[in-house]
């Protein structure tokens, strides 16, 4: 169903749950991932989920169609992702002025639910060298295939700013393979 | 022997004999009725005072006043068409830069970790099914604590203020109640007396937190004086109150009020 189809839904009261269940459906598994790829952990990227949609319920009708229903979902899921991780790093105690999210190695490494190559576990290991926001570039760049306009969208950081990024990102990447063999 | 031929033998004055006259070829039947037309259509060239006529139905009767228009607009195309050839399609600025660095870091990851891109990280193969089941029962039970105890009016933490506020309190009270009454002085209100008192409260207040107030609440130009009497000396301090007693009484009320 179209995002604009299920809004108008949800502004009805008659049929807000409907919309609301077929956005669950459309959107539920991509924003899943989205945020899995960040906070790494199966039960806490549960967690933000339901964070995030609980959000989506109470706010949808204020939503202003000025933006595409799925970056601002990606934004809100984006944000809670980060909120997340903040209070993580509190819990954890580390500063939240530490770029990258070394802190979660060990979440990585202990998932049950991991199931890559020695190759895809070490680019996951790369990727959590990196700053938090180059990580999300990186991310639905790379894994969610996005463009940069959309993303753009979502970080509200500039296209160009964005593909500067995400070569940066690759670079470590390769980097972190390199010292890593 | 002599051969017996019979090629010559009519050859008298040169002639060819009569049969070897005929053309041996053959054209179409009116061929050459139309030849004459079809090359005009060829050429597209009209043959004046032939006796082919105008209206033939390979030339418009508005041909030739069409044609000068029909000349200038395929000009016209052609222009366009050459400028298309050039530049038919646009391309953003610095395309081809990032193009290479896009092109770069796939052919570093196609390395570094393979062509796939599939998800490494696993769920259980039902939690979707019951994902969204859990984010229902979970908006309907927020909504029900909610109905059921209506979210408390809420409360925004003022300790910062009243901080800042008595510090500015206090600030202004040392600088302007010891300047003013410093100069009508009698024994019962000596200005030893209430800068003590006053002293007494800031010494709560660190010097930092009284620039840090000064500086987001002030936008005057007595900041630095504020800040040199916070960091003065005592023996300056009483300078500076010597130094405020040759002030006009009623230039200190205003001030104090315009203040306040």
């Amino acid at each position: 169903m179209e995002d604009d189809l299920i809004i108008a839904k949800f502004a009805n009261e008659n049929t807000r749950e409907e919309a609301f269940n077929l956005l669950l459906k459309k959107y539920q598994q991509k924003i899943y991932w989205h945020v899995r790829r960040m906070v790494i952990d199966h039960d806490d990227a549960d967690d933000v989920v339901q964070d995030v949609f609980v959000k989506v319920w109470r706010n949808l009708e204020k939503f202003r169609e000025d933006s595409q229903l799925y970056t601002w979902l990606y934004r809100i899921a984006t944000n809670e992702c980060i909120t997340f991780l903040n209070k993580k790093k509190q819990r954890q105690h580390v500063s939240l002025d530490e770029e990258d999210s070394s802190y979660l190695s060990s979440t990585l490494t202990a998932s049950s639910y991991f199931n890559g190559d020695v190759a895809q576990m070490k680019l996951q290991q790369a990727l959590l060298k990196l700053p938090e926001k180059q990580r999300l570039v990186f991310n639905m760049k790379y894994f969610e295939d996005l463009k940069y306009e959309e993303i753009s969208e979502i970080v509200g950081t500039s296209v160009g700013a964005l593909k500067a990024s995400y070569h940066l990102a690759v670079k470590k990447i390769e980097l972190f393979f390199r010292s890593n063999d | 022997m002599k051969e017996i031929n019979t090629y010559d033998d009519n050859l008298e004055g040169g002639e060819l004999p009569d049969f070897r006259a005929v053309n041996p070829f053959t054209v179409p039947s009116d061929y050459f009725e139309e030849a004459a037309a079809h090359i005009k259509r060829v050429c597209q060239l009209p043959f004046v005072g032939d006796d082919v006529p105008l209206s033939d139905s390979s030339i418009s009767p508005t041909y030739f006043e069409d044609l000068s228009e029909q000349i200038k607009l395929r000009i016209s195309l052609e222009e366009i068409l050459s400028e298309r050839k050039a530049s038919g399609f646009d391309i953003p600025a610095d395309y081809f830069a990032e193009a290479e660095q896009q092109i770069s870091s796939a052919v570093k990851l196609d390395t570094l970790v393979g062509t796939h891109k599939e998800n490494t990280f696993q769920v259980d193969s039902q939690y979707f099914d019951s994902l969204s089941t859990r984010i229902k029962e979970r908006i309907a039970s927020e909504s029900s604590a909610l109905e059921n105890n209506p979210e408390p009016a809420k409360v925004i933490s003022i300790r910062p203020w009243i901080k800042y506020t008595a510090a500015a309190a206090c600030l202004l009270c040392v600088l302007s109640i010891g300047a003013y009454f410093g100069q009508n002085s009698d024994e019962a209100t000596s200005p030893v007396v209430q800068t003590a008192v006053a002293e007494t409260s800031l010494s709560a207040i660190s010097d930092d937190e009284l620039v840090d107030y000064i500086a987001s609440n002030n936008d005057s130009d007595d900041l630095h004086y504020y800040v040199d009497y916070i960091y003065a000396s005592d023996q300056e301090q009483d300078e500076d109150e010597v130094r405020c007693s040759e002030l006009e009484d009623k230039d200190l009320e205003a001030y104090i009020k315009h203040m306040l």
